[in-house]
């Protein structure tokens, strides 16, 4: 009797583990269906609709999951719809474009979480934006090849891609501010917060430092040759500009004109991390020195207003990073998969597109390109 | 012979006497071609103890104390691989273990183990078994050598609580950590923890029931780093299925715990003379593993959950001076696992695998003037795994078929010594492409045993050579090993 009393005992632990354990879903990956109807608000994509709520056929739309490394494109149809099936329960920024034409495009961006099975109508509205003249064409900033983690090279390329003169005076390059606080609600800000701004030579309206059309404008980190401190770092002795700190004892080149700093508690050359950052043009017509409390104590930043931003340009080299600029300035981001020290470039695909997506705008190169774009 | 002569000779026989401690498995088995079926040494005797390590029975399996000492070396290479195994592993391993019956009620056991694992040109993946059966593999892209340590420490205590109960602990304890070296140079630091608790009721005379319930934790800590010698940072590619990854730099701490249960029965029965002996044995194993980023706070990445039932029945018949041994064992394992999103209840992938396994033997001992056992064996083994990917929309239905032919001579050479010889062939099939299995092989199997076997203790030399060649193509995979066992009675 007691051996099947524990026989029994047995038994009902054996059972109560298999009966025990956790159901499987039942609802499965890769089947999230949405539709989206994509509206144009500014009466551009058809000026005889008075509604100024008009479907707009054809528009791009790009879904770039924040989990995974996975994108998708559709295109709307006639009536602005699109149909979208099996795709991965993810977070994704969406994008849409459509250009009108030449300097101008509707745009609309917003970071969703798809997890929703159901089928789910979402309504995008576009907006315009004028593509600008003056874009930043190509961002060097992760180093050559070594092993010292030199990364003083760096560069930014600017194109005049209109077919007229654009003159620099007074313009603003920053870098931008990445940082926990700002990240929440940088996309409701009415400026981007920068940690650097630099000043071209002059004020805004002044025509002294001209960009022709075509033109590529190289403004380096400092215009030194930098191949004389490491063999396959680059020459940069001939570069248009240079930033220069005028508060630290930063190194001038005497024959190459400055970008000056803008903050002065700020003792720092004009460098962009070499995995993750963000640079924005101003027109230089507004800027705000504001200082603020941090974790780490006070700091100075330049506020720059969103309409005095001719373009900007976010980079990150992995896709678990948080975006940091405002998808006003860049619904995206380029860089991934571009590593520290790697000796490789971003560039423009074509100098003459700016969809304000730099995902879709920018290409990887193997070499920095300063001044001309590689056939 | 010279002082210094001398002295070279111990340091050359320590040496052999520590390296030949290593993998402390039943080397005669192995090296009679892995015919267990039929082979009736004690080490391969048939009970609960043997058959599903239940230490409950460790005082009616073991009738003296005794100490092992083993050491192997073994090295293998070739192109006839996956896509993440190594191009060439070097394995070291060193064991002692031993038993003590402590009185006519307790009896303890224990072993002390350690590896050291080599693996040579690694392909991406940062894992020891990056085709386990969960679907999470973490890679990066680059190529290097891993290098694993680390040593199991193993104890059993039986207490015969009355004639017809006993009850039985083991605890088994790891740590190890594997280094890997090329950036992203992850180290993974390895903690293995399992506690067992069995118990075996004497039914009847010659009828034994047992059964355990065995709790496993196991933790694999992976810390990443920057690079700080080249300047680079590779890319961690973290799959949640077969395509679908994240992509990651930097450094973090990614972490792998699995808890597993084991709840399992067996019966054991043997006829009055003891040359009848037939066990069985039902497991079924509960799998949860979570994987998850430690950083400020806790991120989550996947769950896996897998139940694997596992039902065996093996039999040995030997005739009564033991000329001829007849062996049957027959079984089956269902695995079902899946993995769902880390927060929400969302299916990633699903699998389950069945094979069903029958393998016979027949052994004749012939009374020479140096005698002679000769074991012959046969298996066949079906699986069948249905795969579903959800994710990444991949869905596999295939089988894998396997035919083993095991051969084993004993030659007697005197009252002592004794040559093994054994030889192994197999066949193996898939139906379809699948990347966690190999296309179209076939395996041999070569082994050779010296054996030396004293009142106080047996001393056994033992040499493999194995190789798999693909069948479609050229390419092989090959490897030896060698090992010295010794086996010292009270």
């Amino acid at each position: 009797m007691k051996k099947l009393v524990w026989l029994f005992v047995v038994l009902v632990f054996l059972g109560i583990g298999i009966f025990c354990t956790p159901e499987k879903p039942v609802v499965t990956d890769a089947k999230v269906k949405r539709t989206f109807v994509v509206y144009d608000t500014t009466g551009l994509y058809d000026p005889t609709d008075t509604t100024k709520l008009t479907p707009v056929a054809n528009a791009k739309i790009i879904l770039n999951s924040k989990d995974y490394v996975k994108k998708y494109v559709y295109y709307t149809d006639d009536s602005g719809r699109v149909n979208i099936d099996n795709i991965l329960a993810s977070t994704y920024e969406v994008n849409v474009t459509y250009a009108i034409g030449p300097g101008l495009m509707l745009v609309a961006g917003q970071v969703m979480e798809f997890y929703d099975f159901h089928e789910e109508v979402d309504t995008l509205l576009l907006t315009a934006v004028s593509p600008a003249p003056l874009v930043i064409n190509e961002i060097y900033y992760c180093g050559p090849k070594n092993n010292i983690f030199f990364f003083f090279d760096q560069y930014i390329e600017l194109f005049n891609r209109t077919d007229s003169v654009i003159y620099l005076d007074g313009m603003i390059l920053g870098r931008i501010r990445s940082s926990k606080e700002i990240r929440p609600i940088k996309d409701t800000l009415s400026y981007v917060q920068n940690v650097f701004a630099y000043k071209f030579p002059g004020n805004p309206g002044e025509k002294n430092w001209p960009i022709y059309p075509g033109q590529y404008i190289v403004i380096a980190s400092d215009a030194y040759d930098h191949s004389k401190t490491l063999s396959n770092a680059i020459n940069l002795e001939n570069a248009d500009f240079e930033f220069y700190n005028q508060y630290s004892g930063d190194y001038d080149n005497p024959d190459v004109p400055n970008l000056t700093n803008l903050i002065p508690s700020k003792r720092a050359d004009f460098l962009i991390s070499v995995v993750s950052d963000g640079v924005v043009l101003g027109d230089g017509t507004s800027w705000e020195l504001v200082t603020l409390a941090t974790e780490y104590g006070t700091s100075d930043y330049i506020n720059l207003p969103i309409e005095t931003i001719i373009d900007g340009v976010e980079y990150k080299s992995g896709t678990t990073r948080p975006k940091d600029l405002t998808y006003r300035i860049d619904a995206g981001y380029t860089g991934v998969r571009v590593t520290r020290y790697s000796g490789k470039s971003v560039e423009r695909i074509n100098p003459y597109m700016d969809t304000n997506n730099s995902t879709v705008d920018f290409h990887i190169l193997d070499h920095p390109t300063p001044g001309y774009k590689e056939e | 012979m010279s002082k210094q002569n001398r002295w070279y000779l111990f340091i050359w026989f320590a040496g052999i006497i520590f390296l030949c401690q290593a993998f402390a498995q039943d080397f005669q088995t192995r090296a009679l071609g892995n015919a267990d079926l039929v082979l009736t040494h004690w080490e391969n005797r048939l009970d609960l103890y043997t058959f599903s390590r239940n230490p409950a029975f460790l005082i009616q399996s073991e009738k003296r104390d005794w100490i092992v000492l083993s050491a192997s070396e073994s090295f293998d290479k070739g192109d006839f691989k996956r896509y993440y195994d190594p191009e060439s592993k070097l394995d070291l391993n060193f064991r002692a273990e031993g038993v003590k019956i402590l009185s006519e009620k307790e009896a303890f056991w224990g072993k002390v183990n350690y590896s050291i694992l080599k693996r040579y040109s690694i392909p991406y993946a940062i894992e020891l078994h990056p085709y386990a059966d969960d679907p999470l593999v973490m890679a990066d892209t680059t190529i290097g050598n891993f290098s694993y340590d680390g040593p199991q420490v193993n104890v059993q205590y039986q207490y015969q609580l009355v004639k017809w109960l006993g009850v039985g602990l083991e605890v088994f304890y790891e740590i190890g950590q594997g280094i890997k070296d090329r950036f992203t140079r992850p180290r993974i630091i390895h903690r293995d923890f399992a506690a067992k608790i069995g118990s075996s009721v004497q039914l009847k005379d010659n009828l034994v029931l047992g059964g355990y319930f065995d709790y496993r934790i196991l933790q694999d800590q992976t810390e990443i780093k920057r690079s700080t010698i080249d300047g680079r940072d590779p890319f961690v590619l973290r799959y949640r299925s077969e395509n679908v990854y994240r992509l990651q730099t930097g450094t973090f701490d990614r972490y792998v715990s699995l808890d597993r249960y084991i709840f399992n029965l067996a019966l054991h029965h043997r006829n009055v003379s003891g040359t009848f002996n037939q066990v069985a044995r039902f497991d079924y194993k509960y799998f949860y593993q979570s994987t998850f980023d430690e950083t400020a706070y806790r991120i989550p990445d996947s769950d896996w959950y897998a139940s694997v039932f596992d039902g065996w029945y093996q039999m040995r018949w030997q005739s009564a001076e033991n000329r001829r041994v007849f062996g049957v064992r027959l079984g089956g394992r269902y695995l079902s696992s899946f993995s769902q999103h880390p927060t929400l209840a969302i299916l990633i992938t699903d699998r389950t695998v069945t094979t069903l396994q029958g393998e016979a033997g027949i052994a004749f001992r012939f009374r020479m003037l140096k005698p002679l056992m000769v074991a012959l064996q046969g298996g066949y083994a079906h699986t069948s795994d249905h795969y579903n990917d959800y994710q990444s929309q991949v869905f596999r239905e295939l089988t894998l078929q396997g035919l083993t032919l095991n051969t084993g001579l004993d030659l007697a050479l005197d009252p002592i010594h004794s040559i093994l010889l054994g030889v192994e062939l197999g066949n193996r099939t898939r139906e379809k492409y699948s990347p966690r299995y190999l296309p179209d092989y076939n395996l041999g199997r070569f082994t050779l045993g010296l054996l030396e076997k004293r009142a106080r203790y047996h001393l056994e030399l033992y040499f493999e050579y194995f190789k798999r060649k693909a069948v479609d193509n050229g390419q092989s995979y090959h490897g030896w090993q060698v090992a010295l066992y010794t086996k010292i009675w009270k």
